[in-house]
């Protein structure tokens, strides 16, 4: 049988559904980066009170558990199509520190992708003198408005092993 | 820049709830590889069981068991998670999850096994999905589809028989 890739992936719940996901900031992560060299963070919208939520994201670079010395990064989203959830948008790259202002989150069973080059990420935590531990995910709500959300974390690794590296950093 | 490999997947929500779900069909047409993302929060759920079937019309029709692979946190844990269990057509999984707080499972799925599943059968291979049941509850189960194209686009064909 051919070799399945997927089956090489590492996948975590790193967020339950909650209601009101953004207020007040989610934070997902920080997430191991050792072992792993990609990585994509899947965000599932629920119901939206209101229908006018909207959220920011900014990704980052830590140096260890605590999640201190974050550095900015870079980061590409491909966001779903509200009540099409099957029509995907296209992947736009946003550069360190640039957040994204317009994503609708009104629609339930919607997605967003948030996918990160941990390579990338460990250059930008080397360049500013610190170790590239971990990597992280915040959605600030930029529209106040309640909305369902949840957080999977899903890591490609450096090789294929048996048993893949723990994700979560402690 | 190396490829994305992760970007190159096809992510789709195909169900929701609290408790047993079916999931919506997944075309096979275009994807050769399926993995379907299983979370919610234990609700006084003490088993989870699970189903893989191949279809041969949206409908679910003419419906075939088909084998997967799973995969289970072991503890109340998402980062401690077991080896990858093989599981042939007609054997249903039934997963014990008294002790887990948190449910994040995989279920992995060839669709090129799949469609010869159903090819043998005397069906044409459209689409596959799952169907589980609980004992218990969940909340907010989520089941999610990732599909590996069978080449790299920068637009993924839908994936929702419809």
């Amino acid at each position: 049988m051919r070799p399945n890739e997927f089956m090489q992936l590492k996948i975590i719940q790193r967020k339950a559904p909650i209601a009101d996901a953004f207020n007040g900031g989610m934070t997902i992560g920080p997430i191991n980066t050792a072992g792993y060299d990609q990585a994509l963070f899947l965000i599932n919208l629920g119901a939206a009170t209101g229908g006018t939520a909207r959220g920011k994201v900014y990704a980052y670079g830590v140096d260890v558990a605590a999640g201190t010395n974050k550095q900015a990064v870079g980061y590409w989203i491909r966001c779903g199509a509200g009540d099409a959830p099957d029509t995907e948008g296209t992947w736009t790259r946003y550069e360190a520190g640039a957040e994204l202002t317009t994503l609708a989150a009104n629609n339930h069973g919607t997605q967003w992708l948030v996918a990160v080059d941990i390579v990338e990420v460990q250059n930008v935590m080397v360049a500013a003198g610190y170790v590239g531990t971990g990597i992280q995910l915040i959605i600030t709500e930029s529209v106040d408005d309640p909305i369902v959300a949840s957080a999977t974390v899903i890591l490609h690794p450096t090789f294929n092993k048996d048993t893949q590296a723990n994700a979560i950093l402690a | 820049m190396r490829p994305n490999l992760l970007m190159d997947l096809k992510y789709l929500t195909v169900g929701d709830g609290t408790g047993a779900i079916t999931t919506s069909p997944i075309a096979c047409v275009g994807f050769e590889q399926a993995l379907f993302i299983i979370t919610g929060t234990n609700n006084n759920l003490t088993a989870l069981t699970i189903n893989a079937y191949g279809y041969d019309a949206l409908a679910g029709t003419n419906k075939q068991k088909i084998g997967y692979w799973l995969r289970t946190c072991t503890d109340t844990l998402p980062d401690e998670q077991s080896a990858w269990v093989r599981y042939e057509a007609g054997s249903e999984a039934v997963v014990d999850t008294t002790a887990a707080t948190v449910v994040n499972y995989m279920v992995a799925i060839d669709i090129a096994e799949a469609q010869s599943k159903l090819q043998a059968a005397g069906y044409t291979a459209t689409g596959i999905g799952l169907i589980t049941g609980v004992a218990g509850a969940m909340t907010n189960s989520n089941i999610v589809a990732v599909l590996q194209p069978t080449r790299a686009k920068a637009t993924q064909e839908a994936a929702l028989l419809a």
